[in-house]
């Protein structure tokens, strides 16, 4: 059991910066996401925490204790791999064993914690099959029984559930969260995966370009996201993200306006709204405009249905937005609504820097 | 249909390509085996008619107290050369994998000897060995110990050509190489973190690993090294000293060559091949039981 504590961390591959000036803590039986497209220095920061690679600068503690110079088998860390890394010449057993076996445990004690961990993952009834004997989803549990195995400070899981199928994702993803929950384990868990961030996270970290861009529960970075990025990059559909002009009341564009009581004045901002907050005057997803409230015409350009949800892509002048509807509202391409932004779920983006201005709430 | 006449003409055109190889197999090849297997039953000494003579080059051999040496020498010499090439090739490709400054040129060095011609690379080695100014003896001189005499002792000269075997392992080299690198560095991160040390990592990840292909390997070795020391035993040792490095393919070449005995050694010829054939059914049938009792090999119960 310990946190982690990272400082100010950097990590170049030549002239290529990876991690840049990472600042992150995590406590004590907490699991944090790492998330972030590709290349964006998720994956280097855990083999920087794991100590697979050495950080140019900066300094890393486990616990409490500096582990910066420390080699990989001295940082207390087990690290569960995106291809799962199990040894094919090894049985189930043999793979569990592994990390006590290298570090010399009797075998007593081998074979009582590797009996323990098979049974919490329902591993007992596969332990003389080779690898390549299971399933994706066993191998899997595999791969997270010999992480589990060790006992370790620290869990790092690089992209544990992307080789799997999207159900058994899901599935798996709930699994990771209890069995987490229940060990009370450290964990870093990177992922590119927008859904699996948040939906297990206690707090998410939000990597762009090398650079920790946000870190917070993950109701904060949806509803809060500090940069024009974050909203792109979380939520599916992603955030809005029109071009506006904001006299510190009103933002405009060519076609619409929404409110926006205290921004700040700018003769040219980012506007961002969600696809839930963009509503349609007659949905029953939405209340009728509120008294104050502008609304615009709009001309719906395609609609997607998902079963549970339509998305009505809307033209509205200059502004092109996504709508989020119940499945019974089906306007016809071509046809004009009447729309209007909740004035209370609206964010306001520096365009230059994407850094944001104002958040309505 | 323009697809499928073009792949018709696409595989016309690979047999047309593969003619040069067929036709040098056949005459180079397949003639010579059949002549050979016809000519162990004859007595033939390239001047006069081959005469059937039946078994009774079989029967001879069975007497040939030099035939005899011959075989224990041949089977010796596999005994110390294939091992002794698979530590250097296997050792070689493991302290090359990976990329590391000067792995490239340490890469083409240990390739490097076997590209020189065999008897180039024979004479080059009857100057190292030479007991007079040979730089092995003049070394050994310089720090006080007596020279090393290889080639005048039956089991030094015997050494002598295994030891310089062990620098021609190219292939097996590349080879190792490969497998080596085929091996998911995952694994080794995995080892590296739950604190396997470097020595338990090759025994119990790498080794196993490469084992597969390193048993392969070792079969076509006993195949190479066989044949491989006819040219060291002509040039370095000329078979001696007392018939000690007289190997199979020596023995033969002598026969045929020097006492135009050509049905003789061609019923050697079949023994040799025969002895081959042994060896490779013996390692075979290792491999086999290895296998199955690891549990491979066979289909288990899968579970989705």
């Amino acid at each position: 059991m310990a946190n982690l504590a990272l400082r100010d961390v950097s990590k170049s591959y030549g002239e290529h910066p990876a991690v840049r000036g990472l600042t992150l803590d995590v406590a004590d039986g907490e699991l944090l996401v790492l998330l972030g497209p590709s290349g964006c220095g998720k994956s280097t920061t855990l083999r920087l925490i794991a100590g697979l690679e050495s950080a140019d600068q900066g300094s890393i503690a486990i616990g409490g204790r500096d582990v910066t110079a420390a080699a990989a088998a001295e940082r207390d860390v087990a690290m569960v791999f995106q291809s799962y890394a199990l040894f094919p010449h090894m049985s189930v057993e043999e793979n569990l064993a592994f990390g006590l076996a290298a570090r010399r445990t009797p075998a007593a004690q081998i074979a009582a914690a590797v009996a323990d961990v098979a049974e919490t993952l329902g591993l007992t009834p596969l332990l003389a099959r080779k690898p390549r004997q299971l399933s994706g989803g066993e191998r899997q549990r595999v791969a997270l029984g010999r992480a589990m195995v060790r006992r370790p400070s620290v869990f790092l899981m690089d992209e544990p559930l992307s080789n799997l199928d999207a159900q058994l994702r899901v599935a798996t993803r709930a699994e990771i969260q209890r069995l987490q929950a229940r060990l009370a384990t450290t964990t870093v868990y990177v992922t590119h995966d927008q859904n699996e961030a948040l939906s297990i996270g206690h707090r998410v970290g939000i990597l762009d370009g090398g650079v920790l861009a946000q870190v917070g529960a993950p109701v904060e970075v949806y509803d809060r996201p500090a940069s024009a990025f974050i909203a792109g990059f979380l939520g599916n559909p992603p955030m809005n993200l029109p071009p506006v002009s904001c006299d510190g009341n009103v933002a405009r564009w060519n076609g619409g306006e929404a409110a926006v009581a205290g921004a700040p004045a700018a003769d040219a901002v980012t506007l961002g709204v969600r696809p839930e907050h963009v509503h349609i005057d007659g949905s029953r997803w939405a209340p009728p405009i509120p008294a104050g409230v502008p609304a615009f015409d709009a001309t719906v350009d395609l609609i997607e249905s998902a079963g549970d949800q339509n998305l009505i892509f809307l033209i509205a002048g200059d502004a092109s937005l996504v709508a989020r509807v119940e499945p019974a509202l089906r306007p016809a391409p071509g046809a004009r609504v009447r729309a209007w932004l909740d004035p209370s779920r609206l964010h306001i983006f520096d365009p230059a820097t994407g850094a944001a201005l104002w958040h309505a709430s | 249909m323009a697809r499928v006449v073009g792949v018709a003409s696409w595989s016309r055109g690979l047999r047309v390509l593969a003619l040069p190889l067929i036709a040098a197999a056949i005459v180079l090849v397949a003639i010579p085996a059949v002549m050979t297997v016809m000519l162990a039953f004859t007595d033939y000494d390239a001047v006069s008619a081959p005469r059937w003579n039946g078994f009774a080059n079989f029967a001879r051999l069975w007497r040939d107290p030099i035939f005899a040496t011959s075989v224990w020498n041949s089977l010796i010499y596999v005994a110390i050369s294939v091992p002794l090439r698979m530590v250097a090739a296997v050792g070689t490709a493991l302290l090359l994998a990976g990329r590391r400054r000067g792995t490239a040129t340490g890469r083409a060095l240990v390739y490097l000897p076997t590209v020189v011609p065999d008897v180039a690379y024979a004479l080059l080695w009857l100057w190292v060995f030479n007991p007079l100014y040979g730089p092995l003896a003049l070394a050994m001189q310089a720090i006080g110990l007596p020279g090393p005499e290889l080639l005048l002792s039956a089991w030094g000269a015997r050494f002598a050509v295994a030891i310089m075997s062990a620098f021609q392992i190219g292939e097996g080299f590349i080879v190792a190489l490969a497998v080596r690198n085929d091996i998911p560095h995952e694994l080794y991160e995995l080892a590296e973190i739950d604190g396997a040390r470097p020595s338990w990592t090759l025994r119990r990840v790498t080794l196993p690993l490469m084992m597969p292909v390193l048993l392969l390997l070792a079969a076509r070795d006993v195949v190479l090294s066989l044949q491989g020391n006819f040219v060291p035993a002509l040039v370095l040792t000329n078979g001696g000293p007392e018939y000690a490095t007289t190997f199979l393919p020596l023995y033969t070449y002598q026969n045929a060559f020097e006492y135009l005995r050509f049905g003789y050694a061609s019923a050697m010829t079949l023994t040799m091949f025969a002895v081959t054939a042994a060896m490779i059914g013996v390692q075979v049938l290792i491999v086999r039981r290895r296998r199955e009792g690891r549990g491979e090999g066979r289909q288990e119960g899968w579970s989705p």
